[in-house]
């Protein structure tokens, strides 16, 4: 599907107000007002699904502090919600003194979020354009020139748009190959370098194609794409495989390897983890736990000595409520071992060679298992962008959001963030001083 | 085009062939700038570099003037001067004079400097053991000089290399500092370098032929010093003050590079200031004491790979009479590349294509042996042992 269709899906539309928003963070825009209150209303409702009624002033402290909603306008998010059958809200005379959370589940929320959106808002050519490349740039980095030739956009407005996502956060831009490389943080803050590398070298049709391949085959093993130069019935070409095993060579973040007597070291392969930006510490190690669950069973399907898995999702199934496999194999201790260094699950030995694996109850490990069903099933996990302490405190009462708020042991450090082309310039200025 | 283009390309083929390292119109700025304006004084037309055993290379400046009006001697003076502030200790003056006074000859010998009439460079250059007349190297042909400085003008992103190339590497106050400075200027360029472009092909081989020069005199002066040093942390102390010109220099630049990157670094502790790829540099250093005369040669290899891609007709011959005649300079050209490339962040095609030139004059002279005698076979297995 073309991207100017793919915006034309509801769902996709509201998502990628959502990114943008969230990659604004408290950053105004001038051009943007339809845009903005979507992604707020997306966010705010993320954060609250699934939760029991929130005291109205506890909502507005928390989506100020966590969310970056600003305080005079969360009243608005929370009555634009309402209109989009999203909350139900409970006021004395003119003031809303509760807040009753009735979201829909799974892509629903986005669903009717852009439906919303479409119907009861109109967005202005700013913010079609900021949406179309958005949208252009989850699946690929593209170069400049041939995204500005392909939008069709006027010059001007292009570039407007460009500096306003380039300021704004949710768009980077850098130089690579003597070519001006732009991609989205949200979908490629994870190796981006590497990506946008290879959209300079070889084109972004052909990295979308990659992606989109692996997309379809999460955790795929590097050495089988080498051997058949294949991911599934998709064809893969020498160059689409030198970028894949530079991404397990050289990439700051590697894939997951798991390394067994009969297959030697295989590197498991994954689309770059979304949100992985906004992603707070406790929420990429769960990340990494699914990816890591993945390239087990990916293992044992597609590399196995004796005993081959079927069906991948039935054992990720019965690992998140069972907890342990049905029999023992002498296969689990190689191809569990990772999941036990990073505390997933524990080998449990019943003889000779033979063990058993189980998982550890936690709620980490089974958000990771979920994950995991949803990379197998779906290509992709959802949930990603919720921030676990958000929806924390609008649980609780107003006393401890005000404590969170005013302690200073909990306050959130604004982090400086420097781009790929920042930190080279930095690390040369350290090394050469002033350059003639 | 390059003004005195005959006198120079003259010139230019003799330091080529005498195995010196060629660098043509150098610009001499201030040594204390004060004007916001970078304005050269002077320029070098040709500054060869010998390899000397102590001090890694001796500089020689040629001077080449094409008005009759010019004075000899005056010239000489002139270009002592001139040496004294570049810490050369020869030059060689040639003039568009059909006779020279002999007085001025006998003077400007005493100063250190060669006296030559434009008649006298090819009695010179025979007498000196120089073949003349078969082509020699691509570095040798003035001609792909004009190429490299006219490649510049298409390329506005890479005009820094230029001035480096021309100037900046040349300034600096110490080879450790060039070394880096060479380093840095990478990591600012890798965005805008393209394999695809022969022009930057150039581009690299050249910032890698003047960092493995600059790296070259470090090399030496670690082995006059140190020798082989036996432990990895000796070497990296002693590396770190020459790169960074003594402690305190380093201390201070290490305390504000670590104070900058508590700004946007927070977890764990900061590591200190060394070079990108700071053990791949060590293990360049370290392979470089075991013959730190052929680290010295090896830059004129990488240059001559360079200006090859600007020649009408690629010839790798020199590369590969060069890789015959020293055993080291293949590995050495091997390994200085893979740092340089890799610290700098350069696309990974830069290293792969000049690892293939140079592995393809090893497999070149492979060939050659079948038919040559037995010695020289045994020398190439012991080089091959290398690479293995």
């Amino acid at each position: 599907m073309d991207t100017s269709d793919r915006l034309n899906d509801r769902s996709i539309l509201a998502a990628r107000c959502h990114e943008i928003q969230l990659s604004l963070g408290t950053t105004e825009v001038t051009e943007f007002e339809a845009l903005t209150e979507i992604g707020m209303a997306v966010r705010l409702a993320l954060h609250i699904r699934g939760l029991p009624d929130v005291d109205f002033q506890v909502l507005k402290q928390v989506s100020q502090y966590f969310l970056n909603i600003p305080l005079l306008a969360v009243e608005r998010i929370v009555k634009l919600l309402a209109e989009a059958e999203m909350v139900q809200i409970s006021t004395e005379g003119n003031t809303i003194k509760k807040v009753i959370p009735t979201v829909p589940y799974y892509d629903d929320l986005y669903d009717r979020m852009g439906e919303y959106a479409t119907t009861q808002r109109k967005f202005n050519e700013a913010e079609q354009l900021a949406t179309y490349l958005v949208d252009r740039l989850s699946e690929s980095p593209e170069i400049v020139d041939s995204l500005k030739q392909r939008c069709g956009a006027e010059s001007k407005l292009f570039d407007r748009n460009l500096k306003i996502g380039l300021e704004g956060s949710y768009l980077v831009s850098e130089r690579y190959r003597g070519k001006s490389i732009v991609f989205t943080p949200t979908y490629f803050s994870e190796n981006g370098e590497v990506f946008a590398d290879a959209v300079a070298c070889q084109g972004s049709g052909s990295v979308r194609k990659l992606l989109n391949a692996i997309k379809s085959y999460q955790g795929y093993p590097l050495s089988i794409i080498e051997a058949k130069k294949n991911i599934g019935e998709i064809e893969i070409t020498d160059g689409q495989i030198a970028l894949l095993k530079r991404l397990s060579q050289d990439a700051a973040i590697k894939p997951p390897s798991i390394e067994t007597s009969h297959a030697g070291i295989n590197y498991f392969l994954f689309t770059p983890t979304p949100y992985s930006n906004s992603l707070g510490p406790k929420k990429r190690e769960i990340y990494e736990k699914a990816m890591a669950v993945v390239a087990a069973i990916r293992q044992g399907e597609l590399l196995p000595r004796r005993y081959a898995i079927r069906s991948p999702r039935a054992v990720i199934y019965k690992l998140r409520y069972d907890l342990k496999l049905g029999k023992a194999t002498t296969e689990f201790a190689e191809q569990y071992r990772n999941l036990v260094h990073l505390r997933v699950g524990r080998l449990i030995s019943i003889g000779g060679r033979y063990y058993h694996f189980e998982i550890i109850d936690t709620p980490e490990n089974n958000e990771a298992l979920e994950i995991a069903y949803d990379l197998i099933y779906m290509g992709e996990a959802g949930g990603m962008e919720i921030d676990d302490d958000a929806r924390f405190a609008l649980q609780q009462d107003q006393k401890y959001v005000e404590s969170i708020i005013s302690s200073n042991d909990l306050r959130r450090r604004e982090s400086v963030k420097l781009s790929h082309q920042e930190q080279l310039n930095l690390e040369a200025l350290f090394v050469g001083g002033n350059l003639k | 085009m390059i003004k005195d283009r005959p006198q120079k390309s003259k010139m230019l083929r003799y330091v080529v062939s005498k195995g010196w390292f060629p660098q043509l119109e150098v610009l001499v700025t201030p040594q204390i700038p004060t004007s916001s304006k970078d304005k050269h004084l002077t320029d070098i037309d040709l500054l060869a570099f010998v390899v000397d055993e102590i001090k890694g290379y001796r500089r020689i400046l040629i001077d080449c003037k094409t008005r009759q009006s010019d004075s000899a001697i005056n010239r000489a003076i002139w270009l002592k001067g001139l040496m004294l502030q570049e810490d050369a200790e020869r030059g060689i003056c040639i003039l568009k004079k059909k006779f020279i006074e002999r007085d001025h000859r006998i003077h400007a010998a005493n100063l250190g400097v060669i006296l030559l009439t434009e008649e006298e460079i090819d009695t010179y250059s025979n007498a000196t053991g120089v073949i003349r007349d078969e082509p020699i190297a691509c570095m040798a042909d003035i001609e792909n000089w004009e190429n490299y400085y006219q490649s510049f003008k298409r390329n506005y992103a890479l005009a820094a290399a230029l001035d480096f190339h021309k100037t900046g590497f040349w300034l600096c106050g110490d080879s450790g500092e060039a070394a880096r400075k060479v380093i840095a200027l990478g990591l600012q360029l890798s965005g805008e370098l393209s394999p695809d472009k022969k022009e930057h092909v150039a581009v690299v081989g050249d910032l890698l032929s003047l960092f493995i020069h600059a790296t070259s005199v470090v090399v030496s002066r670690i082995f006059t010093g140190y020798l082989h040093p036996e432990r990895k942390q000796d070497l990296a102390d002693a590396l770190l003050l020459l790169l960074y010109g003594g402690r305190d220099a380093y201390e201070f630049r290490n305390k504000l590079q670590k104070l900058v990157r508590s700004k946007y670094e927070s977890d764990g502790e900061l590591p200190d200031l060394t070079l990108p790829e700071w053990d791949r540099f060590l293990n360049l250093v370290r392979s470089g004491l075991d013959a730190p005369l052929e680290f010295a040669i090896t830059p004129l290899i990488i240059r001559e790979i360079a200006f090859s891609q600007l020649a009408s007709e690629n010839n790798y011959n020199y590369v590969e009479r060069k890789c015959n005649e020293y055993r080291h300079i293949l590995k050495y050209s091997i390994m200085g590349a893979e740092y340089f490339i890799k610290a700098t962040r350069m696309p990974h095609e830069f290293l792969s294509f000049y690892k293939e030139r140079l592995m393809s004059s090893i497999k070149k002279q492979k060939g050659e042996e079948n038919s040559k005698d037995a010695t020289y076979s045994l020398r190439r297995k012991e080089s091959d042992k290398l690479f293995e």
